[in-house]
């Protein structure tokens, strides 16, 4: 049975945590309200430029742009969007997990070496993880600005296009965590570039539409933005869910913490009770002894 | 009264103006144009300048845009800009 100091010890060290614990949770929801917010704002730009790329590829006659061509796939860069901070549950080992599995997925497929898919690495948490266990890392972004960016989407866009025309790659996957609501999140894969890879033939667009100057060089600007748009849209995505997934873990915490306390409590209770009892017998002993 | 269409103006950081208006003049690349109501299927790319719109009501806004595209499909009118500025009414 423990003594009594001990417990004492353990209940001001779990009170502690709890407190923590709970301050951490208040701050997270705090901040997934804004990354909420932030998230949500840039679908409607996202949604509708997608929208204006279905239309103009199918106007388009010739699309002769480099950023559409589909390649031979010798080289894939995959992008992983994890965070910088930890305590936030399952987030980055979901991450992680998946990442890894397409990897071997990828070895196991072309029974190529693993050099053939390379890993870009956005936040502390995946660099450190894959660092470690020696993967091929072909960039590593870290920090992660703590609001979406979009200089840094932007940065991040032109680099990986740079990397894709050059032929150092002929894919890039994009790997982040989907916001869907405070209390739901997934991790999903979706194709980068090359631009048209994940879209159908193209819509046909609105009849008979005018384009000025020409179909072609709206098209060759759109795409760069389109890029950077759906880039801009993931990492505030990867923010939301990273906030919502650090309030969900602490407050799991803050409740254990207190069901904790419950227990040491009703522990510490009793034992200062028998404590007690002990005492007043051994005095009332004494006493009966003296008469 | 002259009839009015539905216009959003959009970045990728957020949604500036969404609702009715009755003009909008824009800076395409190969210059300004203007669009009303029951204007036909455009798209364009668009240049850096001042962005015009008239709400139902006569009331004038300009927003300044550093380029982007423009959209207009059955009445209803998109801005994609990149980054835009709201202009203080003079």
């Amino acid at each position: 049975m423990s003594s009594l100091r001990v417990l004492r010890r353990r209940i001001r060290s779990v009170q502690n945590t709890q407190q923590i614990t709970k301050a951490m949770e208040m701050v997270a929801a705090a901040k997934l309200r804004r990354a909420q917010t932030r998230a949500l704002a840039a679908r409607p730009y996202a949604a509708k430029i997608t929208e204006m790329l279905d239309h103009l590829a199918g106007a388009a006659s010739e699309i002769d742009h480099p950023l559409f061509k589909a390649r031979e796939v010798k080289n894939t860069a995959l992008v992983l969007v994890t965070s910088d901070r930890g305590l936030c549950g399952a987030y980055n080992a979901n991450l992680v997990r998946a990442a890894e599995h397409r990897l071997r997925k990828a070895v196991a497929g072309n029974g190529k070496g693993p050099g053939s898919i390379r890993l870009v690495l956005v936040g502390k948490k995946g660099r450190d993880y894959f660092r470690r266990r020696k993967y091929p890392v072909l960039a590593v972004y870290t920090p992660v600005p703590a609001e979406a960016s979009l200089e840094f989407a932007k940065q991040l866009t032109q680099e990986l296009i740079g990397r894709f025309v050059s032929g150092e790659v002929d894919r890039v996957e994009l790997m982040f965590t989907r916001f869907i609501s405070a209390l739901r999140r997934r991790v999903v894969t979706e194709t980068f570039l090359p631009v048209g890879a994940e879209r159908a033939e193209g819509h046909p667009s609105p009849a008979g539409a005018i384009f000025e100057p020409d179909a072609e060089s709206i098209f060759a600007e759109l795409l760069p933005r389109y890029a950077t748009a759906k880039l801009f849209a993931s990492l505030a995505d990867a923010l939301a869910s990273e906030h919502s997934a650090r309030m969900i873990a602490m407050g799991s915490a803050r409740k254990n913490a207190g069901e904790l306390m419950d227990l040491l409590v009703l522990r510490r209770n009793r034992l200062r009770q028998a404590a007690i009892t002990k005492e007043l017998l051994d005095i009332v002993g004494g006493a009966e002894a003296l008469k | 009264m002259a009839s009015e269409f539905q216009l959003s103006i959009l970045t990728p950081e957020q949604s500036v103006f969404e609702g009715p208006v009755e003009y909008v003049q824009v800076p395409g690349t190969e210059g300004y144009l203007g669009v009303l109501a029951n204007h036909a299927a455009l798209v364009t790319a668009l240049a850096e300048g001042t962005l015009t719109l008239r709400k139902p009501g006569g009331a004038e806004e300009q927003v300044r845009v550093s380029g982007g595209f423009f959209e207009v499909s059955e009445n209803r009118a998109t801005v994609l800009a990149d980054t835009v500025r709201v202009e203080v009414a003079r």
